[in-house]
C-alpha cells in the first residue's frame, strides 16, 4: 500500500487492556515499527483515573512524542525510517477544544447513582422497577472513579453519556479527514472496554454531519480472555475470571449482531495461563504475548484496503509453548522480533558508544558527553529504553511467555534466539559511523545529536538484523 | 506440536499472520467454547448494553441446557439461580390465584416506552438516553411495552419479575442472593422480603433452587405445552430449547388439559411476553374469604344475589358474599350456590359448584371472622343506578353511578369517615373473563371507574348529618362489586354481585318532548309510530335504581313506598336529597318537577359531577335537602355561569329517558327528543342550549344531532289542540302561552304560524317586586298578607317554609309564594288569592289581552277566531279570575271592541285547556318537524315600526314614543277598569276595591316609563343591539307590584277610616 503524507489513524483504547496493547504499539513505535505513513493519534479512553497505567502509558507516549519531537526538530525535518519514526499526535493538539477524555464523567468520583441523578425519579414512578429491573444496588453504589468493575452494563450508560457530550469526540468528528481511519482496541470480558468498543462504534456511524467520520475505514481489535484473575471469593471482587470465558461467548453472541468495522480481529487465549491479582484498583498487570500481538492488528489494519464487507481476522502461532520464540511463534512474527532485537541492540550499542572516547561521531554529529547527560537522553531516550526492557522483561517472564530474545547475548552477538545473526559490536558501531558519514550533507551537522544517534544506528543495526525479515 | 490460534477457541488458523479465512466468530462456533462453572452471581455483569441482565438469564438458560446435553459441562450455582428464578416467575403468576388467596397480591405494571422512557429522558437523561439508544439492540428484539411483577408486602412494593423478550421473564439483580449463602438477597431493598411458599409448600421462591424437573407437574406442563406446541417468537429460543429438553420427563403429558385464565396488567391487557401468552391455573385454591360481614337488614334479593338460607332466614340480616377475587374469576356469578347456615354461634357458608362442596365456617373471634357492622353502629346503604343492561352491546353500559351513604351513631367511638368505606368493580368480559376495573382519573382512558367524589361527609354536631360517596363507571358494565370497610383500624371486605333487568331491544321507538322551563320542567313521552296515542308524562312502573336494602314488604303500599320507607335509618335523607328517586312513579314522583338543583355547598364553580356535585332536586319542596346541600331555583338561562347546572339537569333528564326507553323494550339509538326555546331567547342563550342538548344526547342516548329538534314553546300547545280539534274555526288562532318569565303569543292562520311575539311578562310578575334587582326581596304585597297565615300540615314543609323565610334566606317572595303553589294541597292559597286580589289577576290578564289586541291591530290583522291560553302561569286565570270561559269571552271581546273600536265581526272562542303547560310538550311531540318557525313581531306598544337597535329606539322614545305610550297604558287602564266594573258581579269583586285600584293604577306613567325605560333598556343593552322585548310591559310591570299591596293598603285605609 502506498504510503501518503497527512493521514491519521485515530486509536481509541478503552479499558486497561487497551491501555496495555497501546503500551505495545508505542513500543513497536519505538522500536521501528511502521504505520506506513499514518500519524498515529491515541486517545485513552478509562474512567479510572488513578490507574497507574494510565499515568505510565500517557508519560510513555508523551516521552515518545518528546524524542520524535527532537528527532525531527519539531517536523522540520523529516520523520526517521526506523526508531521513532512515526509521528504520535495528541487530540488536543489538532486544536485546544478538547478537554482531556478522562475528565468531567470519566473522572467521576460520585456512585453511579449519583452520577445519573436519580433524584427526579418519584419513589412511585414505575421508571424505578425500571432502573431495579437493570442494576443492582451495588451497581447503583459504586463508584466511577474506579472503573465499571466488570460492568459493561453500568459503563455503556457512563460511555454513552460521555461520549455523547464530550467535546474531544467532537474534536475527533471535526479533525477525520478522508483516508484518515479508525481504530478501536479493548477487551470484551471485562467493564469499559465491553462497554467502549461497540458504543464507539455506533457513535462513529451514526455521526451524522460528518461523513469523512462516518464512513472512515474502522477496525477493531477484540481481545478475549487470555489471563485470569485469582478467586473473587478471597478478594471481596465483584470479578470472576471463571465468567470470562462466558462473558466473552455473550458478547460475541451480541455482537454478531451489532458489528459495524471493517474489519475485526480477534485475539485471546483459549486457555487461561496466568491468574493476576484480583484487584480493580491496581491493576497492575504485567505486559501479555497477547497484548503485543493484538498491537500488531493495528499495524496489519494500516495496510488493507476498504473491504466490501466486513472482514474477520484471527492469528495463530505455530507451537503452543509457554515461552514462545520466533521459532515457535511462527515466521509472520518476525517482524515483531526484528523491531524488538533492534530495540534490544539500540540499548547495547547506546550504552558502549557512550562510553568510547574515540567515537567520531561524537565530535562530527554533537553524541558528546554532554548530549549524554543532558535529560534529552538521561531521562528521555535512555528511560524510554528502559522501560522498553522492563516491557520486553514482563512479555518474556508471562504465561504464555514470549521470549524470541537471547537475553545472554554478550557483545550484541546472536541476538535473537535460533536465528543467527551474523554481526559484532564492533561491526554495528562501524556500520554506523559508515552511514554516518555516507549521509547527505544535510545530516552532518552538530544540531539534532538525537536524531544523528537514532538514524545510524538503526541503519546500523538493520543492516545485520533484516536478515530476520527473510 | 501443532499451530494454536490465539483465540477462545481453535479452528484451525493457518499460518501465523493475521488470516481472515475462518471469518467471525458466530454463535454456532463459539457453542464449542467451553466455559468454567460459575457460582458467584455478583459477577455475572456481562454486556455492553443496559439491558445486559436480559442477556445474562438467556446466557444461564443456554448453560443450564448445554448442561442437560452434557452434565459435565456443569453451570454453576449461579446459572441455576438465575433460571430458578426466573421460572419462579412463571410459575408464581401461574398459581396466582393460591397466592392471592394467601394475601399475597401479584400485580403486573405495563410500562410503555413511548411514555415511560420519554418521562426517563427528562428525569434522569444520562440513563434515559443510553436506554433509548440500546432498546434496539436487544439481539434485534425491540419492545415497546415491559411488564413489572409486583408483590405488595406490608405495604411495600417489591419487584419480583421483569418481562423478557428472551427468556420471559428475568428477576432484578438484587434478588440475586449472596455468594453461596441461599439466604441473604445482596440487595438491601430485599432485606425484609419474606419467606414465599411455593405451592405445594416444599421450598421457598428464590431462596432455594428449583429447577424445572423439580416443579409441579401441572406447571411443567403448562410451560412445556405453551413454548414447545404453540407458537412463540425466536427470541425465546433458549427458554424454549431448556423446556423442550424436557420431552422424556416422565411428567410431560400428551395433552394439556388443564383450564387457564389468562394474566392480565393493571392496564387490563392481557400479559404475553415474546409472543407466549402468560396463563395462570384455573384451580381455584380458596373461593372464600376470611370474612364474612353482617348487615343490620336484609338486603334487596331483587337487585343482588343472595345465598339461600338453611333453615328460616332472620329477614333483619343479610351478608356480603365471601367471596375471593379468585371465586369471582372462576364461578358462574349470576347463578352461584351459595347456602348460608345460621347456627347459634357461628355462620357456615357453602358453596357447590362442578358438582363439589366447599365450606367455611365463620365465627365472631375465629380465624375466619363473622363481622357483624351493626357492632360499629353504622347505617349503611348503597343506591346503583341505573339497574338495566341491554342485550344490545353497542347500547349499552356507558355509565353507571353508585352511591354510598353512611352514618356512625357516634361518631366519637371509631373516628368513622366515607373514606372507611370503599368499593372495587370487577367486570367479566364475553369470554368470561374477569378483569379488575381500574380507576381512570384522565379523559385518556376509554373505559373504567372515576375516581370516587365524596360530596357530604358526617358532621359530629349534626345528629342528621350523613356521609356519601359516588363512583363512576363509564363505558363499562360491572358484574361484581368489592366493598371494602375499614373499620377500627382493621379491613374487611364483601361482595355484591348485581341482578340486572336485562332488557332485550325491538324495533320500536320513542319520542320524547322536554319542556325545560325556568320554573318547571316537563317530560313527555309518545312512541313513534302512525296511530297516534294521547301523550303522557313521563311515568314509570319498574324501578331503575337498586338499592341494598329491601323493600317493606307490604301488598297494601305502592311499590315505590315500598322502597322509599324502608331506608335503613338516618341515611334516607341523603339518597332522597342527592340521588335519583327509585323511579318515575306519577304520584310520589311525578311531571312536571320544579327546575331547580340540589347541590353540595362546597362545590366550585365549574366543577359538576352528576350526583357527586349536583343533581336534579325531586324532593325540592317535600323534604328539606340533606346537611351540607343547598338548593339552587335560579338557573339563569342568560348566562354561562349556569351552564353546568343545565348540563347537569338535562344529563340527568336524559339519563331517566335512556332508562325509560329501554323499560319499553324501545330502540335507544332511534330515540328523537323535542326541546323548547322561548320566543325571547338571546342568540347567546340558544346557542348554549343547542350545545348542551346536542352533547349530552349524543353522551348519553348516542343518538344524532338530526335527532334532535327545537320548537318555540308558545307555538307547540297549538299543535295539540289542533290534534285534538278543539277549534271551532282554525282561520286564525293566537296561543298565548303565559309562562313564569315571560309571555309568548303566537298566530296560526290555517295551521301555518304566522306571527310571533314574546315579552318578558309572565305570572311571576304577580309574585315578584317589580324592578327590584335584590334576589331576596320580599317586598311583594301578596306575600307580606299571608307570609304569616300560612301553615302547612306537614312538619317537613313547615321547617321547610321556616328556613325560607328567616331574614337571611336566600328565597325571594316568588319562590316562597311557588311553594305555596306547588303544595296547593296543604294550604288554601288558590282560595285565598281568588277572594283578595282578583282585582290584581285580572290586570295582569286585561293587560297580556290588550297587548295582544293592539299588536294585532299594528299589523291591521283581523282579530283571531279563537286564543288559547296556554302555559302553567296561565292557572291563575282559571283559579284567581274564572274557568268560566264565556266570562273570558266577554271580558276579552270587550277589550278587542275597544281596540279594535267596536269592529269585531265575528264570534271569538277562548281555550282554557285542561292540561296547560303539558300541552306545550304535547304540541311538541306533534308538530311536522317541515313546518317552518313563526316569524318574529317585534312591538313595543304603539305601531309597527321596527327598531333596528337600541339607538334608534332612544331617539323614538324621547321624540313620540313615550308619550304614545303614555296613552296607551291610560287606554289599558281606562278598559281594565271597565272590565273591573263589567265583571263586579260575575266575579264577586268588592267595590271597596275598585277605588283602591283606580288609586293605584293611576300612577305617574311618564315618571315610571322615563325611570325604567333608563334602568331596563338602556342601562342594561349597548346601542348597537336590538331590542326584544316590549316597551309596553315596563309600567304595567310596575302597576302590577302596586296592586300586590292592595290588600295591605286597604287594611291601612280601613285602619284610618
Amino acid at each position: 500500500m502506498k504510503e501518503e503524507s497527512n493521514r491519521r489513524v485515530f486509536v481509541f483504547c478503552i479499558g486497561g487492556t487497551g491501555l496495555r496493547v497501546m503500551k505495545s504499539i508505542v513500543m513497536l513505535l519505538a522500536a521501528g515499527y511502521s504505520t506506513k505513513g499514518y500519524t498515529l493519534v491515541p486517545i485513552l479512553i478509562d474512567p479510572h483515573q488513578d490507574l497507574t497505567e494510565k499515568t505510565e502509558l500517557d508519560k510513555l507516549i508523551d516521552d515518545y512524542r518528546k524524542i520524535y519531537n527532537k528527532v525531527t526538530d519539531h517536523d522540520a525535518q523529516p520523520a526517521l525510517k526506523g526508531f521513532f519514526g512515526t509521528k504520535l499526535q495528541r487530540l488536543e493538539e489538532l486544536d485546544a477544544l478538547q478537554n482531556p477524555t478522562n475528565e468531567n464523567s470519566m473522572a467521576d468520583q460520585r456512585p453511579f447513582t449519583e452520577y445519573l441523578n436519580l433524584v427526579p425519579v418519584d419513589k412511585q414512578d414505575i421508571n424505578q422497577f425500571l432502573v431495579q429491573s437493570l442494576y443492582s444496588e451495588r451497581n447503583l453504589n459504586s463508584k466511577l472513579s474506579v472503573g465499571f468493575k466488570g460492568n459493561p452494563n453500568v459503563g455503556t450508560v457512563v460511555l454513552n453519556d460521555m461520549i455523547g457530550s464530550s467535546d474531544w469526540f467532537e474534536g475527533v468528528q471535526r479533525h477525520c479527514e478522508k483516508n484518515d481511519r479508525i481504530f478501536i482496541i479493548g477487551s470484551i470480558f471485562g467493564g469499559t472496554g465491553a462497554s467502549g468498543y461497540p458504543l464507539l462504534e455506533k457513535k462513529i456511524r451514526d455521526s451524522i454531519g460528518y461523513p469523512k467520520l462516518q464512513k472512515a475505514v474502522m477496525g477493531a481489535v477484540v481481545v478475549l480472555p487470555y489471563f485470569a484473575l485469582k478467586d473473587p471469593a478471597t478478594t471481596g471482587s465483584d470479578i470472576d475470571s471463571a465468567n470470562f470465558v462466558t462473558k466473552a461467548k455473550a458478547a460475541l453472541g451480541y455482537y454478531e449482531h451489532t458489528v459495524k468495522s471493517d474489519y475485526l480481529y480477534y485475539i485471546g487465549e483459549s486457555e487461561l495461563r496466568e491468574s493476576y491479582q484480583n484487584d480493580e484498583i491496581i491493576q497492575d498487570n504485567p505486559a501479555h504475548f497477547i497484548e503485543l500481538v493484538a498491537a500488531t492488528a493495528m499495524f496489519h489494519f494500516l495496510e488493507l484496503d476498504r473491504p466490501e464487507t466486513t472482514q474477520y481476522y484471527s492469528r495463530a502461532i505455530r507451537e503452543n509453548k509457554t515461552v514462545v520464540d520466533l521459532s515457535s511463534a511462527g515466521d509472520s512474527y518476525s517482524g515483531v522480533v526484528k523491531a524488538l532485537t533492534d530495540m534490544k541492540l539500540l540499548t547495547e550499542l547506546t550504552e558502549f558508544i557512550q562510553g568510547e572516547r574515540s567515537f567520531p561521531l561524537k565530535k562530527t554529529h554533537g553524541l558528546t558527553e554532554d548530549f549524554y547527560a543532558n535529560a534529552d537522553y538521561a531521562q528521555l531516550l535512555k528511560g524510554m529504553l528502559d522501560r522498553f526492557s522492563t516491557w520486553y522483561k514482563q512479555l518474556s517472564h508471562n504465561n504464555r511467555a514470549f521470549n524470541p530474545l537471547n537475553m545472554e547475548c554478550d557483545k550484541m552477538k546472536q541476538p535473537v534466539t535460533g536465528i543467527s545473526v551474523h554481526a559484532t559490536r564492533p561491526q554495528y558501531v562501524l556500520e554506523m559511523i559508515k552511514k554516518a558519514y555516507n549521509a547527505s550533507k544535510d545530516e552532518q551537522s552538530l544540531q539534532l545529536p538525537m536524531r544523528h544517534l537514532l538514524n545510524y544506528a538503526y541503519q546500523a543495526i538493520d543492516t545485520y538484523t533484516r536478515i530476520l525479515l527473510k | 506440536m501443532s499451530s494454536i490460534d490465539l483465540s477462545i477457541i481453535q479452528r484451525g488458523v493457518q499460518g501465523n499472520d493475521w488470516n481472515n479465512e475462518k471469518g467471525k466468530l458466530d454463535a454456532a462456533t463459539l457453542s464449542a467454547v467451553t466455559e468454567q462453572r460459575t457460582d458467584n452471581g455478583l459477577a455475572l455483569n456481562a454486556l455492553p448494553t443496559p439491558y445486559a441482565r436480559f442477556f445474562v438469564v438467556k446466557e444461564a438458560y443456554r448453560r443450564l441446557r448445554e448442561q442437560r446435553q452434557n452434565p459435565s459441562l456443569v453451570a454453576g450455582i449461579a446459572y441455576e439461580r438465575l433460571v430458578s428464578d426466573s421460572l419462579d416467575i412463571f410459575e408464581m403468576l401461574f398459581n396466582k390465584a393460591y397466592h392471592e388467596a394467601k394475601g399475597e397480591s401479584i400485580r403486573v405494571i405495563e410500562w410503555h416506552r413511548e411514555e415511560d422512557l420519554e418521562r426517563l429522558k427528562k428525569d434522569v437523561p444520562k440513563l434515559g438516553n443510553a436506554l433509548e439508544s440500546y432498546i434496539e439492540d436487544v439481539q434485534g428484539v425491540s419492545f415497546d411495552t415491559l411488564y413489572f411483577v409486583v408483590m405488595e408486602i406490608q405495604k411495600k412494593d417489591y419487584l419480583l419479575g421483569t418481562s423478557s423478550p428472551l427468556t420471559g421473564f428475568i428477576t432484578p439483580p438484587d434478588l440475586d442472593r449472596q455468594g453461596l449463602d441461599r439466604n441473604t438477597y445482596v440487595g438491601e431493598r430485599y432485606k425484609a422480603f419474606p419467606d414465599l411458599q411455593r405451592k405445594g409448600g416444599k421450598k421457598s421462591y428464590f431462596k432455594q433452587v428449583c429447577l424445572f424437573e423439580d416443579r409441579s407437574p401441572e406447571f411443567k406442563n403448562y410451560m412445556y405445552d405453551q413454548l414447545c406446541r404453540q407458537k412463540v417468537d425466536d427470541s425465546l429460543s433458549w427458554l424454549r430449547s431448556y423446556i423442550g429438553s424436557f420431552e422424556n420427563d416422565p411428567d410431560i403429558q400428551k395433552e394439556f388439559q388443564e383450564r387457564l385464565q389468562p394474566i392480565l396488567t393493571e392496564g387490563n391487557d392481557r400479559l404475553v411476553v415474546g409472543g407466549m401468552p402468560i396463563w395462570a391455573s384455573n384451580e381455584v385454591a380458596d373461593y372464600f374469604t376470611n370474612i364474612l360481614i353482617r348487615l343490620p337488614y336484609g338486603i334487596a334479593n331483587e337487585n343482588f344475589v343472595l345465598p339461600n338460607y338453611k333453615g328460616k332466614k332472620d329477614t333483619q340480616v343479610d351478608y356480603l358474599l365471601p367471596l375471593s377475587e379468585e371465586a369471582l374469576a372462576t364461578l358462574d356469578l349470576e347463578n352461584i350456590a351459595l347456602e348460608v347456615n345460621e347456627r347459634q354461634s357461628s355462620v357456615e357458608v357453602t358453596l357447590n359448584t362442578k358438582g363439589k362442596k366447599f365450606s367455611k365456617k365463620y365465627s365472631i373471634g375465629g380465624n375466619n371472622r363473622l363481622v357483624d357492622l351493626s357492632v360499629y353502629q353504622l347505617d349503611f346503604d348503597l343506591a346503583l343506578f341505573p339497574n338495566l343492561k341491554s342485550e344490545n352491546h353497542a347500547e349499552n353500559n356507558r355509565y353507571y353511578k353508585l352511591m354510598l351513604a353512611a352514618h356512625q351513631i357516634d361518631l366519637d367511638i371509631s373516628r368513622f369517615t366515607i373514606d372507611d368505606i370503599t368499593c372495587d368493580f370487577f367486570v367479566k368480559d364475553t369470554e368470561g373473563i374477569l378483569f379488575h376495573i381500574q380507576e381512570a382519573n384522565d379523559e385518556n382512558y376509554q373505559s373504567g371507574v372515576r375516581l370516587p367524589i365524596v360530596r357530604s361527609r358526617q358532621k359530629q354536631e349534626s345528629e342528621k348529618s350523613v356521609s356519601t360517596k359516588y363512583y363512576e363507571l363509564f363505558n363499562t358494565g360491572f358484574t361484581a362489586i368489592r366493598l371494602n370497610f375499614r373499620l377500627e383500624n382493621e379491613c374487611f371486605s364483601g361482595v355484591l354481585v348485581p341482578k340486572w333487568k336485562t332488557v332485550k331491544e325491538s324495533e320500536r321507538s320513542y319520542i320524547y318532548a322536554i319542556d325545560l322551563g325556568t320554573t318547571n320542567t316537563f317530560v313527555s313521552r309518545r312512541e313513534n309510530k302512525k296511530d297516534k296515542d294521547e301523550p303522557q308524562q313521563l311515568c314509570m312502573v319498574e324501578p331503575f335504581v337498586s338499592y341494598l336494602h329491601a323493600k317493606e314488604s307490604n301488598k297494601q303500599k305502592a311499590l315505590i313506598d315500598c322502597w322509599e320507607d324502608s331506608f335503613p335509618n338516618n341515611v334516607e335523607a341523603a339518597f332522597r336529597s342527592e340521588f335519583l328517586p327509585p323511579f318515575i312513579d306519577g304520584r310520589r314522583y311525578r311531571f312536571p318537577i320544579r327546575t331547580v338543583i340540589c347541590e353540595n355547598g362546597q362545590s366550585q364553580q365549574g366543577l359538576s359531577d352528576l350526583f357527586g356535585e349536583k343533581n336534579i332536586a325531586f324532593s325540592y319542596g317535600r323534604i328539606k335537602e340533606s346537611d351540607g346541600n343547598t338548593i339552587n331555583t335560579r338557573i339563569k338561562w342568560e348566562t354561562d355561569e349556569s351552564e353546568q347546572e343545565l348540563r347537569i339537569f338535562i344529563r340527568e333528564l336524559l339519563l331517566m329517558v335512556k332508562c325509560d326507553v329501554m323499560q319499553q323494550k324501545g330502540k335507544v339509538s332511534a330515540t328523537q327528543l323535542v326541546w323548547f326555546r322561548p320566543l325571547s331567547f338571546m342568540h347567546d342563550a340558544r346557542e348554549m342550549f343547542e350545545r348542551l342538548w346536542k352533547e349530552e344526547a349524543k353522551q348519553v342516548l348516542n343518538i344524532p344531532e338530526q335527532q334532535i329538534v327545537c320548537y318555540t314553546e308558545s307555538e307547540a300547545p297549538y299543535y295539540y289542540f289542533s290534534e285534538k280539534n278543539v277549534f271551532r274555526s282554525e282561520k286564525s288562532v293566537a296561543v298565548v302561552d303565559i309562562g313564569g318569565g315571560s309571555t309568548d303569543i303566537v298566530l296560526f292562520e290555517q295551521r301555518v304560524p304566522k306571527l310571533a311575539n314574546s315579552v318578558h311578562f309572565g305570572c311571576d310578575v304577580l309574585w315578584s317586586n317589580g324592578f327590584n334587582n335584590m334576589q331576596n326581596a320580599k317586598n311583594n304585597g301578596v306575600f307580606l298578607f299571608y307570609k304569616d297565615r300560612v301553615k302547612f300540615n306537614d312538619e317537613e314543609l313547615n321547617a321547610i317554609y321556616e328556613e325560607m323565610t328567616k331574614p337571611d334566606s336566600m328565597a325571594s317572595s316568588c319562590d316562597i309564594i311557588n311553594f305555596w303553589l306547588t303544595n296547593r294541597n296543604k294550604v288554601e292559597v288558590e282560595k285565598w288569592l281568588r277572594k283578595d286580589f282578583q282585582p290584581l289577576f285580572l290586570y295582569h290578564f286585561v293587560a297580556v289581552m290588550f297587548y295582544l289586541a293592539i299588536m294585532f291591530r299594528s299589523k291591521e290583522l283581523d282579530a283571531p277566531r279563537s286564543i288559547v291560553l296556554s302555559g302553567n302561569g296561565s292557572r291563575y286565570i282559571d283559579s284567581c279570575i274564572t274557568n268560566d270561559t264565556a266570562v273570558l269571552e266577554k271580558l276579552i271581546c270587550h277589550v278587542f271592541n275597544e281596540v279594535y273600536e267596536g269592529d269585531l265581526k265575528q264570534e271569538l272562542q277562548v281555550v282554557l285547556p285542561p292540561v296547560r303547560k303539558e300541552s306545550t310538550c304535547y304540541g311538541g311531540l306533534f308538530r311536522d318537524p317541515s313546518l317552518h318557525a313563526p316569524a318574529t313581531y317585534l312591538f313595543m306598544g304603539v305601531d309597527s315600526r321596527q327598531y333596528d337597535d337600541i339607538a334608534q329606539l332612544e331617539t323614538a322614545f324621547h321624540e313620540e314614543l313615550c308619550s304614545k305610550l303614555v296613552k296607551q297604558i291610560g287606554r289599558l287602564n281606562k278598559v281594565y277598569l271597565e272590565v273591573l266594573q263589567m265583571l263586579t258581579r260575575e266575579l264577586d269583586i268588592e267595590a271597596i276595591y275598585i277605588e283602591r285600584v283606580q288609586e293605584l293604577i293611576s300612577g305617574h306613567v311618564q315618571d315610571m316609563l322615563d325611570k325604567y325605560f333608563c334602568s331596563q333598556v338602556t342601562d342594561k343593552y349597548k346601542t348597537n343591539q336590538v331590542y326584544r322585548d316590549s316597551l309596553f310591559f315596563l309600567p304595567v310591570v310596575d302597576i302590577v307590584f302596586q296592586l300586590t299591596q292592595l290588600k295591605s293598603e286597604k287594611k291601612k285605609i280601613r285602619i284610618s277610616i
